[in-house]
């Protein structure tokens, strides 16, 4: 016994190390492969005031440039509603009607990591749940993550885990969107089958098939297209319509027919 | 010393803030990522021992980690850090020890021993960061690339406000 405890005294140092070390990789884990925050996190209420009033300074040398970029976006808006306005009744189609949206201001952002993630200062109390899609700055953004009260911390395009339904216009109906971890710029599309016909600037869109992104929303365009000789799907990249280096104000999307979505899922399962 | 330890603890702030409010953005060319908070560690002085010295990394590295929610990526690679400090601070010791009142700062021990101490820890500390954050060895060469990026922009920046700040080696 005597032994023992001496021999627990000596390697003292190193005993703390691994239990240390262990309760941190226990957090590594819970966080990437549960999606629990044992925690604190960003979307906490002390945390995120500190992310607020840091973001409050920052944007204010950005105004001019956030204005522009919100500018363009109304510009293509009102396009868009001209448009349609001129379409006769029986073809008035708006795909994104079954969807609720929130306005959002980013805190803060990263684009540079592996996994990277965003906080936004809406929170539960302001009607956000979690798996909404985010999307702003003239494409889409992630999904929500964990949320707080007054904050949501939202798992970004850019994450490894991130995978969103698309489409290739007027081609392809069914491929996956997924960010291989390296460039901020351009994610892969993925199980796209080697017979259809691809060009590079074809735009993709995403499908809704998740029921969490609104359909026909603007991804990207294709950057580069590869087939390797016996490969059953193209390689495929995309370039991202938004810069997330630049993100400012995003919508929080809501699908008001989830519920009805899912249940009947689970009646069929 | 009470004065001592209020300095330190402010001094702790100051580095969890500047982080992650200020080097978290200063990314080169998306590879090169500053750690400066690394520079608290790096300075504690040499008689800390090496438990509370664990301690005080898995703090600050926790506070880190709350910002950028990375839960446990920080603290895993400055509780590390903590450990092998004392080590490499005796392996590093010069003839007849340490003077009373020095401390491991650049301004107080010299360029010479503060660049291999600082490089080598800061060097572990970021392979420790970019390995657990990339979760694997995939792309090997690429995540080596950011590691020695990021360990010559930390070091840089590291040195640069030690000189500013701490010139007189200051504790």
């Amino acid at each position: 016994m005597k032994s023992l405890l001496l021999f627990l005294y000596r390697f003292r140092a190193f005993i703390t190390l691994i239990l240390l070390e262990t309760a941190c990789a226990v957090l590594i884990i819970q966080n990437s492969h549960y999606h629990r925050a044992l925690f604190f996190n960003s979307s906490n209420n002390a945390i995120a005031s500190v992310l607020v009033v840091a973001n409050n300074i920052t944007n204010y040398f950005r105004l001019r440039q956030i204005n522009e970029s919100l500018a363009g976006e109304n510009l293509r808006l009102k396009n868009r509603l001209h448009n349609l306005a001129r379409l006769p009744d029986s073809l008035k189609y708006d795909s994104l009607r079954n969807f609720n949206f929130i306005k959002a201001r980013v805190i803060s952002n990263s684009a540079d990591l592996r996994n990277n993630l965003l906080t936004i200062d809406i929170g539960r109390s302001q009607g956000v749940k979690k798996d909404m899609a985010v999307i702003g700055g003239g494409g889409i953004v992630g999904k929500t993550r964990y949320i707080s009260d007054n904050f949501t911390v939202v798992t970004s395009i850019l994450h490894t885990e991130s995978m969103v339904p698309a489409l290739i216009k007027g081609k392809v109906n069914i491929c996956i969107l997924q960010w291989d971890g390296t460039n901020p710029y351009y994610v892969d599309l993925l199980y796209v089958p080697r017979h259809y016909v691809l060009e590079v600037g074809d735009t993709v869109l995403t499908s809704g098939y998740s029921g969490i992104f609104p359909p026909n929303l603007l991804v990207g365009r294709i950057a580069a297209i590869n087939l390797s000789e016996d490969a059953p799907f193209f390689d495929i990249k995309v370039k991202l319509a938004n810069d997330f280096y630049q993100l400012d104000y995003v919508e929080v999307a809501e699908n008001m027919q989830l519920p009805e979505i899912d249940s009947l899922k689970n009646l069929a399962e | 010393m009470n004065r001592y330890y209020l300095y330190k603890i402010i001094t702790f702030f100051l580095y969890l803030l500047a982080q992650v409010l200020v080097f978290n953005k200063m990314v080169l060319f998306g590879t090169a990522h500053s750690f400066v908070y690394v520079a608290f560690l790096l300075t504690l002085p040499f008689e800390l021992a090496v438990i509370p010295g664990m301690f005080i990394g898995l703090a600050l590295g926790l506070g880190i980690d709350a910002f950028t929610n990375t839960f446990g990526l920080h603290a895993a690679a400055s509780v590390l850090l903590m450990y092998v400090r004392p080590m490499l601070i005796s392996g590093l010791a010069p003839q007849g020890g340490y003077q009373p009142g020095a401390v491991p700062r650049p301004g107080s021990m010299g360029f010479g021993w503060f660049m291999p101490y600082a490089l080598m820890l800061i060097f572990m500390h970021h392979l420790v960061v970019f390995f657990i954050e990339f979760g694997g060895f995939a792309l090997f060469w690429g995540t080596l690339l950011k590691v020695v990026a990021s360990t010559g922009y930390s070091f840089l920046l590291i040195v640069i406000i030690q000189y500013i700040f701490f010139a007189r080696g200051r504790k």
